[in-house]
């Protein structure tokens, strides 16, 4: 890093980004009130027949994309969506990656082995496999649940049938089934996939900062094993752990609205107007900037969410490690 | 393959979460005879899921599994109503093609403008490249596609999205299909327009997955050179008279080069979802057409796992194909792995 003030302005820019995001998702409903009928978590401002994009208007501020969602809308409460989903599915991803890596790390011989290739084995694995996977098993749990086994057969029909059965169940079913229904596989499959940087890191600095002196210290000093971990082994590893974090909310999101956009199940509000637009974005005539409105904004947003976090990401490192810059 | 065999039996295990009915339906007829009364429905039922083996327990049903799996073709799927190596064979050289190309246009693109923009640190090129990166990998992969499209299809009409049609010629007997990868086999062929017309479908899908990997590895160039140039040996080759292309040629490209190959190799699952995404938004009739098309509803156990198969099979593939390069390139680590040591 070339800047060698002692405020930095990446690090202000990176906070009033986020401060920006968070404010926006905690007021949505007061910057964009819920007054219509929603679909895929986007409001319409208009008839759904009409399969034009409509130009921002005091209706619209951004305006609609076909079937009339209202970009403004998705845009202000997406942020809250893309905060929720990018913050879950990050901290419980270092969670899992957490644990397995320090499991190996302290337990050390074949456990750490063990874990170790296992930890590979999910490497190997990519995540679109594991989405295809999970919104099987997940459409088949509800399925059969809901009574209506052949139901699924409606494919265009799914995701409406999916909410009808969802309001059934919550009246009759155990509350199992809303959380089941709930579930969303891309995000069960970001979790359980996306941990092996976590693992592989905490795993490494733990074999490292176990052989430190004053680890050996501590132990000579009769320190038990969960006392090392609280007290040396987590506070000298959580610093890179934080950084990467951070850097994957935004990756997080992009993810989401990639796979929401080819066609997984998740509820994605971003991306649910730029789905629907898919042929507008084009534009006629070859110019994308003619309906900008349909995806630029939300494109923005994207890129500024992820470019805020990543920011954030590189300014605790900056500060928890000063001497390596 | 200790690897393997345990995720196929994670895989396994959820896959028996599914409910009995439902993997019964699979199997079932869709048009039943009008005649047949409940209990002939319940008996038939009944039926196929002994001949399935659907009622017993997990370990007898995973055993059946790895039977027809390896004696059977990755095993019949109902929902493609064939066994699935067949079904996977006939789509995978377009995934093939399209993995290979970008893996090709990938490595060195990443390297050259990582290395430039380390050993240019600060200065014009570092800092277009920079902002470059920055902006492709924070952008979602369907919109750097959307506007690939745009300019190259739309407004300079270079490429094209119609898949070209072999059967045709192969019916006729005057083209043989030796890969099944539409590039080669034209060239093979002496078929240029073949050739060409397919090269033309591919390169936006290539490059669009190229975009997506080349700003993360280019960023991770980039920090490895300018790491390596601050080393002692750099400043002692520059004291004897070494010119800037000799040190970056001699000595910083191979140090950089094993760094990117074993972060290249670590990506490798994302370079095969990041081929995955891109065969679905241009429409490429891939190896994930036939789980779009057939089973994105239906929980077929086979069927996907077959297709997690298949994906791991092609991450391990570049994986073992990155860290052969990485071993000609840096004699440290082919050291170790002939001398059987850990490399890790």
């Amino acid at each position: 890093m070339s800047n060698k003030k002692p405020v930095r302005a990446q690090t202000v820019l990176a906070v009033t980004l986020i401060l920006i995001f968070i404010f926006v998702a905690i007021f949505a409903e007061v910057i964009a009130p819920t007054t219509g009928v929603l679909v895929d978590g986007v409001q319409l401002a208009g008839k759904s027949r009409d399969q034009v994009p409509h130009p921002p208007s005091p209706n619209a501020l951004l305006g609609t994309t076909p079937s009339q969602m209202d970009v403004f809308y998705a845009l202000v409460h997406g942020t809250r969506n893309a905060l929720i989903f990018g913050l879950t599915t990050t901290l419980l991803t270092a969670l899992i990656g957490l644990l397995v890596g320090t499991l190996g790390g302290m337990s050390g011989g074949w456990v750490n082995q063990l874990s170790m290739r296992f930890t590979d084995g999910v490497l190997c694995f990519p995540v679109i496999a594991g989405i295809v996977f999970f919104q099987q098993i997940i459409n088949s749990i509800i399925l059969t649940q809901s009574g209506d086994p052949l139901g699924f057969y409606y494919a265009p029909y799914f995701l409406e049938r999916t909410f009808l059965y969802y309001k059934d169940l919550i009246t009759t079913k155990a509350n199992f089934m809303s959380f089941i229904v709930n579930l969303d596989p891309v995000m069960l499959a970001l979790i359980l996939l996306c941990w092996v940087p976590y693992a592989r890191m905490m795993n490494v600095l733990i074999l490292q900062t176990q052989k430190m002196e004053y680890v050996a210290a501590a132990q000579s000093a009769g320190a038990n094993k969960k006392r090392i971990f609280f007290r040396h082994l987590l506070p000298n590893t959580g610093a890179p752990l934080i950084v990467l974090m951070s850097k994957d909310i935004g990756q997080m999101v992009i993810w989401q609205t990639t796979f929401a956009f080819v066609g997984f199940q998740s509820l994605s509000t971003w991306s649910s107007p730029m789905i629907i637009s898919r042929s507008w974005i084009l534009g006629s005539g070859g110019n994308p900037f003619i309906f900008w409105w349909v995806w630029l904004p939300i494109t923005l947003a994207i890129i500024l969410f992820a470019f805020a976090w990543n920011l954030l990401g590189d300014e605790i490192n900056f500060y928890l490690n000063p001497k390596k810059n | 393959m200790v690897t393997l065999i345990l995720i196929s039996l994670i895989l396994y295990g959820i896959v028996y979460l599914s409910p009995i009915e439902l993997r019964i339906n699979l199997f079932m007829p869709a048009n039943l005879s009008p005649r047949m009364t409940e209990e002939d429905v319940a008996r038939f039922r009944e039926m196929i899921a002994e001949r399935h083996h659907l009622h017993d327990t997990f370990i007898i049903q995973y055993g059946y599994w790895v039977k027809n799996f390896v004696g059977n073709q990755w095993g019949y799927s109902p929902s493609l109503h064939q066994y699935v190596l067949p079904a996977i064979m006939t789509n995978s050289p377009v995934t093939l093609e399209l993995t290979i190309y970008s893996l090709l246009l990938i490595i060195p693109l990443s390297l050259i403008s990582g290395i430039r923009a380390g050993s240019k640190k600060d200065r014009f090129p570092d800092f277009s490249i920079r902002v470059l990166s920055t902006i492709v990998s924070y952008t979602p992969l369907f919109i750097v596609a959307y506007l690939l499209l745009t300019i190259f299809y739309l407004n300079l009409r270079w490429t094209t999205l119609m898949d070209i049609d072999v059967s045709q010629f192969l019916k006729n007997g005057t083209y043989h299909s030796y890969t099944g990868m539409t590039i080669l086999d034209g060239l093979l062929n002496g078929r240029l327009d073949v050739a060409v017309t397919s090269f033309k479908r591919l390169v936006l899908p290539v490059l669009t997955v190229t975009a997506s990997q080349w700003a993360f590895l280019s960023r991770i160039t980039r920090n490895s050179t300018i790491e390596e140039l601050q080393k002692d040996y750099i400043t002692g080759a520059r004291a004897r008279g070494a010119s800037d292309r000799q040190v970056i040629k001699n000595h910083v490209l191979r140090n950089t080069m094993s760094v990117f190959l074993s972060n290249t190799a670590m990506s490798a699952a994302t370079i095969v979802t990041g081929v995955f995404i891109v065969e679905r938004i241009f429409v490429l009739p891939g190896v994930s057409e036939i789980l779009f098309r057939h089973a994105s509803f239906v929980p077929d156990a086979v069927a996907v796992i077959g297709f997690a198969f298949y994906c791991v099979i092609m991450v391990l593939i570049i994986m073992l194909i990155l860290d052969l390069i990485n071993a000609a390139v840096n004699p440290l680590i082919s050291r170790d792995v002939t001398g059987g040591t850990d490399v890790e």
